[in-house]
């Protein structure tokens, strides 16, 4: 007989209008747009192959996360809960913004809608004012942190599993706040404040490793069940209660520590690859003035 | 014949996705108010959820329930092949009865569900029977049910005031982009009109 989880796991897809409907219409506005781009030029950097794998892998990731049998399985098990968390926040926000939305999405769309948009993040607009406000790296990092800790809460925890719209209010708030946490990371457009330095945005990342840890350690070594609701649920995939929280705790310490560690070592990279290429340059430019032309080495070496 | 936009080329590439994803689509819904919580029943232990909260007359009602039973070395096994029946009565008025049958949720064994709606407001005893090859067993608890339209649809006026606020900007916005397009076109425009 086949164990109830593998069972679960590769059960059918949900069909919830309400995630599909937006997905397939901003994937079709996304398709647009980079197909118009690239009929401008095949070889520019807003529309590569790159960024069209990244934005819809981000759009797999949403999609795994909130039509896959993992969103049932959430209901039963905080373990699966985490998975489907850590997608959303941790896989779908960064590689949606990878794939370059705001230019290519805006190619996507009639020529009206592109010129209000574009009107509407130009200049003064409340749209602009409020976007600047909450996109300044500092607010963005306490939203998303103030997000991401506060659904934890054993009580609203609770609460998302028993009430429908709560629940989903719970994963479209993770969903924009992690959005809005990976914006300088990724330094992403529209760019309505100047790029962080690379430095900055290691210390961005890793600012996030603390909080999310001892909450992840918080709830993986907690000697009784905190989110109440799992003890209502028949304990059918083999894990207890406590097991379930264990797993689901270290799940949630160290998935999002590793990341944003994996992200700190990338922007590491990133800056040593940038000083590798400035000595580089500094170097073929002092050898260049160090060096005379050949004619005058020829010239020198004719009058000796 | 004139050539499709890629726009629409690709809203069709989207529909055909979704044709081919609906015959494997399943309905199923996690979560939910826990009413009844391992309850022995007949041979079998009983779960059942919930949702919305509260329930409201006219209006959808969904049950969830799981169906177990403790093997001989004590090992929760899932019931699969159990009829589910929910019939939910009016406190005191045996004639305003619904019944409504359960079907399984593919995602998970064991778990069924089942939808509905209740005529009246008032207090409603639901009582979940289950039957199988180990016998017959029944709960039930009791559900307070709102008066038709009592409670406010958050997702509803949530979705409104954004749409309210999405066209308030598209409107702003349109409103402004003639005056952008043309401080673009002569910067020196706005300082002359100072």
């Amino acid at each position: 007989m086949m164990h109830p989880l593998v069972r679960a796991l590769i059960a059918p897809w949900e069909l919830r209008w309400e995630v599909l409907i937006p997905l397939l219409i901003l994937g079709a506005i996304y398709a647009t747009g980079w197909v118009r781009l690239r009929r401008q030029s095949r070889y520019q950097k807003a529309a590569s192959k790159w960024r069209l794998t990244m934005y819809y892998l981000g759009f797999g990731s949403l999609a795994l996360a909130l039509l896959s049998p993992i969103d049932w399985l959430g209901s039963q098990l905080l373990t699966f809960h985490m998975i489907q968390h850590k997608l959303l926040i941790m896989l779908a926000a960064p590689l949606i913004w990878m794939g370059n939305p705001y230019p290519v999405g805006l190619w996507g769309v009639p020529r009206p809608l592109r010129g209000a948009v574009t009107a509407a993040l130009a200049g003064d607009t409340w749209l602009r004012r409020g976007l600047s406000a909450i996109s300044q790296p500092a607010i963005a990092w306490l939203i998303f942190t103030f997000i991401y800790l506060g659904w934890h809460d054993p009580s609203l925890y609770d609460l998302a599993l028993r009430v429908e719209w709560v629940h989903n209010v719970e994963h479209l708030t993770f969903f924009l706040g992690a959005m809005l946490f990976w914006w300088p990371v990724v330094n992403a457009a529209p760019h309505l404040h100047k790029s962080l330095p690379y430095w900055v945005r290691i210390l961005y990342v890793l600012a996030f490793v603390p909080p999310n840890a001892i909450a992840g350690f918080a709830i993986a070594n907690s000697s009784e069940v905190i989110y109440t609701y799992y003890n209502s649920v028949p304990r059918l995939y083999g894990m207890s209660g406590l097991e379930d929280q264990m797993i689901g705790g270290a799940i949630m310490w160290v998935w999002s520590s590793e990341m944003m560690i994996d992200v700190a070592i990338i922007m590491l990279g990133v800056i040593s690859h940038q000083e590798k290429k400035r000595k580089q340059k500094q170097v073929t430019a002092t050898g260049m003035v160090a060096l005379p032309a050949p004619e005058q080495r020829m010239k020198a070496a004719g009058s000796q | 014949m004139k050539q499709l936009g890629c726009g629409w080329r690709a809203l069709l590439l989207a529909g055909l996705l979704l044709g081919i994803a609906w015959p494997a689509a399943a309905l199923a819904h996690g979560g939910g108010a826990p009413q009844v919580t391992d309850a022995p029943a007949g041979p079998y232990r009983l779960f059942v959820w919930t949702s919305p909260e509260p329930w409201q007359a006219d209006a959808n009602v969904h049950v969830t329930i799981a169906v177990t039973q403790q093997d001989a070395a004590g090992q929760i096994m899932p019931i699969t092949d159990a009829q589910v029946t929910v019939r939910l009565t009016l406190d005191g008025q045996a004639t305003q009865a619904v019944l409504l049958t359960a079907t399984q949720i593919g995602a998970a064994a064991g778990y069924y569900e089942a939808d509905g709606s209740l005529p009246v407001a008032g207090l409603w005893r639901a009582e979940v029977e289950a039957s199988g090859e180990a016998g017959v067993g029944a709960v039930s608890f009791t559900q307070t049910v709102a008066p038709a339209g009592s409670t406010l649809n958050w997702i509803v006026w949530g979705g409104g005031a954004l749409v309210v606020l999405a066209i308030v900007g598209f409107l702003s916005a349109r409103r402004r982009q003639p005056q952008l397009l043309a401080s673009m076109r002569n910067p020196a425009s706005s300082s002359v009109q100072e």
